[in-house]
């Protein structure tokens, strides 16, 4: 039976201390579930940002909901974001789009499979 | 080749994750896309195998819980990290260059903040991959890898009843585990030194003291193990291994020259369980370096090395008795031990450099 990924497992040793075992990706980060997803990246005027469109199946939206983004992880070409526990992990990003999120601001939207505006979100370092 | 790409070959370096100092709630845009321009990519898939990751890590929890008794004696730190690595496709290209494949390492570093050390597990999901157990003729004719250890591991594992992925992880966790155990608890000893490791002045009592944690690191691994699985011949099968891989040198003492461990473990009583097999290292260690020392030339190379160590000279009779008493008692000369050492050098650190070497002059042409 496949189990969850977790990030980490206690080992409770003689002298009353513990061992933690964190389990972690190659990158560093502790192993949590990661979303599948598509995205696209786009410049709103409206908002004056870029902006990184996100489509999500129905059972993933209601993993993420009310999608605060509890925290966001980058390199050169991707961004992790951390929200409910879960990863919705975005790669072969630009460099300006890193830039973006971290100099200025970074827009998140969420969209359903059937291009249903559900939130935005506006990020920055 | 474009910028974009030269990231790819990259190291992948570690990321952490922060808060975002700011976050608002944004209205939609209906304008975002361009209709002519509009261009939904699709994710590439992550070069993250998260079913094999999944499974190692399953075994690995299930291997703790079932070795607690034993584990919770062990001389560990309060955190340690199992980071899960895949080769990707251009590493698979630079280990042709190499001739290895990156199966496990230990790092311990320590930690700049509070000087405690928190040591890294890496363990390769690349040996679990197109790994059919069935298939032992194709494993013997095509070795899916070039490197000679992890051939021999795989073949003599084939056909465990099933079990093989569990015991090639459980062995390479522990085997692992063990050296985090040799690290903590001698640290300022002589057979966990950081100056030996980096000293050509002692090169002697360096292999010395690398073979006996090679000793103790297979012992106490594959010790645990045939514990576990008690139907499959475990101690056989790993003992089988380190024989096929056997580097015979005359004037060097081979940091994988186990093989003699393995028969004493199976009388070995359930007490005392880790000392017993330290012991059993130590003196596999001495035994080997006993048979080097019909040379003249290797008991002047030891008698120096342990004035370098000891700044004492020693008679012929006195060699022996001195390093079995000497290894385990604190030793001054580990002082300022530099704040990084590496226990093993791998093959990752060859092919990040390697990788980055290329990368800085361009060399590479696809």
């Amino acid at each position: 039976m496949q189990q969850d990924l977790n990030s980490h497992v206690v080992l409770k040793k003689e002298d009353g201390s513990n061992t933690t075992f964190n389990f972690k990706f190659e990158n560093g980060l502790p192993v949590k579930p990661i979303i599948e997803c598509e995205y696209s990246v786009g410049y709103s005027k409206k908002n004056n940002c870029y902006v990184i469109a996100i489509y999500l199946n129905e059972n993933n939206i209601q993993k993420l909901k009310p999608f605060n983004v509890d925290k966001v992880a980058y390199n050169n070409s991707e961004i992790w974001l951390l929200i409910n526990e879960n990863y919705i992990a975005l790669n072969q990003l630009e460099d300006k789009i890193i830039y973006e999120y971290k100099n200025k601001e970074l827009g998140f939207y969420f969209y359903d499979n059937k291009n249903n505006f559900i939130c935005g979100k506006k990020l920055s370092e | 080749m474009n910028n974009t790409k030269f990231l790819f070959l990259q190291t992948q370096l570690n990321i952490s994750l922060k808060s975002p100092k700011v976050q608002q709630n944004m209205e939609e845009d209906k304008d975002l896309f361009n209709t002519k321009k509009r261009k939904s990519i699709k994710m590439q898939p992550l070069i993250i195998d998260e079913l094999s990751i999944n499974k190692l890590q399953s075994i690995i929890t299930e291997s703790i819980n079932y070795h607690q008794d034993l584990l919770s004696q062990l001389v560990l730190p309060e955190q340690i990290d199992i980071q899960f690595t895949q080769t990707n496709k251009l590493e698979k290209f630079f280990n042709q260059f190499l001739s290895r494949e990156y199966t496990a390492n230990t790092t311990t570093h320590l930690s700049k903040e509070n000087n405690l050390i928190h040591p890294i597990i890496r363990i390769s999901t690349d040996f679990l991959k197109n790994y059919n157990q069935e298939n032992k003729e194709i494993l013997e004719n095509n070795p899916l890898s070039k490197n000679k250890f992890l051939h021999e591991f795989r073949l003599s594992f084939a056909k465990s009843q099933g079990k093989s992925i569990e015991l090639m992880t459980e062995l390479t966790f522990l085997h692992e585990l063990s050296h985090i155990h040799l690290n903590q608890k001698y640290l300022d000893t002589i057979l966990i030194s950081g100056l030996l490791e980096n000293n050509n002045e002692t090169p002697l009592l360096t292999q010395l003291t690398r073979n006996i944690q090679e000793s103790f690191c297979d012992g106490l691994s594959t010790y645990l193990t045939s514990q576990k699985y008690p139907q499959i011949p475990v101690l056989d099968k790993y003992e089988r291994v380190r024989i096929k891989t056997l580097e015979e040198k005359n004037d060097e003492i081979y940091r994988y020259d186990t093989v003699e461990v393995f028969s004493k473990l199976k009388d070995l009583k359930n007490e005392n369980v880790v000392e017993e097999i330290l012991k059993i290292a130590i003196k596999n260690g001495l035994n080997i370096l006993k048979g080097k020392l019909s040379s003249k030339n290797m008991e002047n190379k030891l008698r120096e090395n342990l004035k370098t160590i000891l700044n004492k000279n020693f008679s012929r009779q006195d060699l022996l008795p001195t390093i079995k008493d000497e290894l385990l008692k604190y030793n001054p000369v580990n002082k300022g031990l530099k704040k990084d050492f590496v226990c093993h050098q791998h093959v990752l650190e060859r092919i990040e450099k390697f990788r980055n070497d290329n990368i800085n002059h361009k060399k590479l042409k696809f």
